[in-house]
């Protein structure tokens, strides 16, 4: 049995698998846009394996977090756009 | 001993890493990811990696390689690489011998709408769902060109997303060829290959894309996948507001709209050769943008490769530079970074740079092996040519369509510059936290503009970790 831990996107907490990305979790939590780029316009991952730099987050007050590299730990607070 | 550094966890480095380990070395392997893998044998949250990826899981297992990950290499100098960890902080690592096996990114090239979320690469949308992304229900519209294609849409199906089409660029006659080709030279992926073609899933109805107007489907049935593979198809645009919600497809002459919460779409791979440029490893031109064996002159180029020769040693300048190019003992390289071929030829290079690192290139091993390699080239070849890309796609982006998505620069503003250069200094194309790895190749494809230079930090870097250094 895989373990579940709790994440919080957006002050919403979601209860995803252990070992998945912060990436999957803000798509489980329903997000599709990850953050706003200099014009304004809504992005989400295009490479999945850190170089497109698309799926940049705030993990824990951190911002510019990526998303696809990183794995949820129980407690993250990850907030997009 | 022989200090060894193996720069990328995927299949050739891995492979390096054992050999090197095996014959006495101390190797060190180093990848930017949490877990080893690279793209192909990247870790799946349901652990459904391949039976020969298991395989040389366990062997690294127990050479006692140190395996060091989420550690990404952002300079090197002289005789010792600089990475920096996930955590932060800055570590030197020093070697005798460096191992490059970067592998390779997707090339993408810009097309309107692109930018919109849920708009992904195709081995983005696999690397996506292995991490965990729930793709039920999903109507999903694969394109771009290359074998992964297919691959991607059976295990997105598998997954529960409903395939809309796969849509590849390359003509009956190449895909035909190819099929042949494959046969002849690797019969296991041709099977494997069979084996996605028959998969049961949910894909579009009808299945012929000359029956359809200009209005959006939206009806699915279960059915062979191969039923929505359709050959000279490519994505000519996507709409949508927050998200994708529709695509245009065409085929060179007519043009029809099909549904879509998710695209994946990506035009074969291109070299990661930044580190290698780096460390002043001589360059070549990675594959003809467009078929040569057409009677056609082969213009336009995509992507650099690093020159390797029979014992995957990198060339570089012996002395002062400027006296040649010449084979270094100092550098190798194995996989997709000299060249695009596969798993099979990543594996077979990584085993021969590993041996000859460690001195051990004599041997009749190193022999077999690179009897072998010379074989599995000869699929690396015919990939290439059945997945050269058409000129149509070079129209493909409208003068509002962002090619730089760091910085948001437009075709329009970039089709006036003269080079990569000046494109950088006016525009801020390519000066965004990717450094130019999305941009630079569609550039290079579109534009035919040379790649810019590399530089260190290869990727961005707190500047924090440098002055507490």
């Amino acid at each position: 049995m895989m373990k579940k831990i709790t994440v919080k996107v957006n002050d919403k907490p979601v209860v995803v698998p252990e070992g998945v990305t912060v990436a999957a979790a803000v798509y489980m939590a329903g997000e599709t846009a990850f953050r706003k780029s200099v014009s304004g316009q809504l992005r989400s991952p295009v490479c999945g394996m850190g170089i497109c730099y698309e799926c940049r987050v705030q993990i824990d007050n951190q911002p510019h977090q990526l998303a696809c590299h990183q794995l949820c730990r129980e407690g993250m607070e990850i907030r997009t756009l | 001993m022989t200090r060894i550094v193996v720069v990328g966890a995927g299949p050739a480095g891995i492979a390096a890493a054992c050999r090197a380990a095996e014959s006495g070395a101390m190797v060190t392997l180093l990848d930017g990811e949490p877990y080893p893998g690279g793209g192909t044998w990247r870790h799946s949250i349901d652990y459904s990696v391949p039976r020969k990826a298991k395989r040389w899981f366990n062997r690294l297992d127990k050479v006692g390689v140190s395996l060091r990950t989420s550690e990404t290499v952002v300079d090197i100098t002289g005789c010792s690489v600089q990475v920096q960890r996930e955590q932060g902080g800055l570590d030197s690592i020093a070697f005798d011998k460096l191992i490059l096996a970067t592998g390779a990114h997707e090339l993408f090239l810009p097309f309107p709408g692109w930018t919109l979320p849920n708009v992904m690469g195709v081995g983005g949308a696999q690397a996506l769902l292995k991490a965990g992304m729930p793709m039920k229900r999903l109507r999903v519209v694969v394109g771009g060109s290359g074998p992964l294609l297919f691959a991607v849409a059976a295990s997105l199906a598998k997954a529960g997303a409903k395939i809309v089409c796969v849509a590849e660029q390359t003509s009956r006659v190449q895909l035909a060829k190819f099929a042949l080709g494959t046969l002849r030279y690797q019969p296991a992926r041709m099977v494997q290959g069979m084996g996605y073609m028959l998969q049961n899933s949910k894909v579009a109805r009808p299945s012929w894309p000359c029956f359809h107007g200009l209005e959006a489907r939206a009806t699915f049935r279960n059915s062979r996948l191969w039923r929505v593979y359709w050959p000279n198809t490519w994505l000519k645009e996507a709409r949508g507001d927050s998200q994708v919600r529709e695509v245009i497809l065409t085929n060179g002459k007519r043009e029809w709209i099909e549904p879509a919460d998710l695209v994946a779409c990506a035009y074969g791979l291109v070299p990661s050769v930044e580190l290698a440029a780096l460390a002043g490893c001589k360059l070549s031109v990675a594959r003809p943008a467009w078929p040569c064996f057409h009677g056609l002159e082969a213009r336009g180029t995509i992507g650099n490769r690093v020159v390797v020769d029979h014992l995957q040693r990198c060339h570089g300048h012996p002395g002062r530079v400027g006296t040649g190019w010449k084979p270094v003992s100092r550098f190798f390289a194995a996989g997709e970074i000299t060249g695009i071929g596969g798993t099979d030829l990543a594996i077979t290079e990584g085993e021969i740079a590993g041996l000859a690192a460690a001195g051990k290139e004599s041997g009749t091993r190193a022999a077999k092996l690179i009897a072998r390699r010379e074989r599995q080239q000869k699929f690396a070849r015919l990939l290439n040519q059945s997945f050269a890309l058409k000129p149509h796609l070079k129209q493909l982006p409208a003068d509002d369509t962002i090619v730089c998505r760091c910085e948001d620069v437009t075709f329009g503003e970039l089709k006036n510059q003269t080079d990569q250069r000046s494109a950088k200094l006016y525009t801020r194309c390519g000066m965004g936290p990717c450094q130019g790895r999305v941009c630079s190749s569609a550039l290079q494809y579109l534009l035919d503009w040379e790649p810019n230079k590399v530089r260190p930090p290869l990727f961005p870097t707190k500047i924090g970790v440098f002055i507490s250094k």
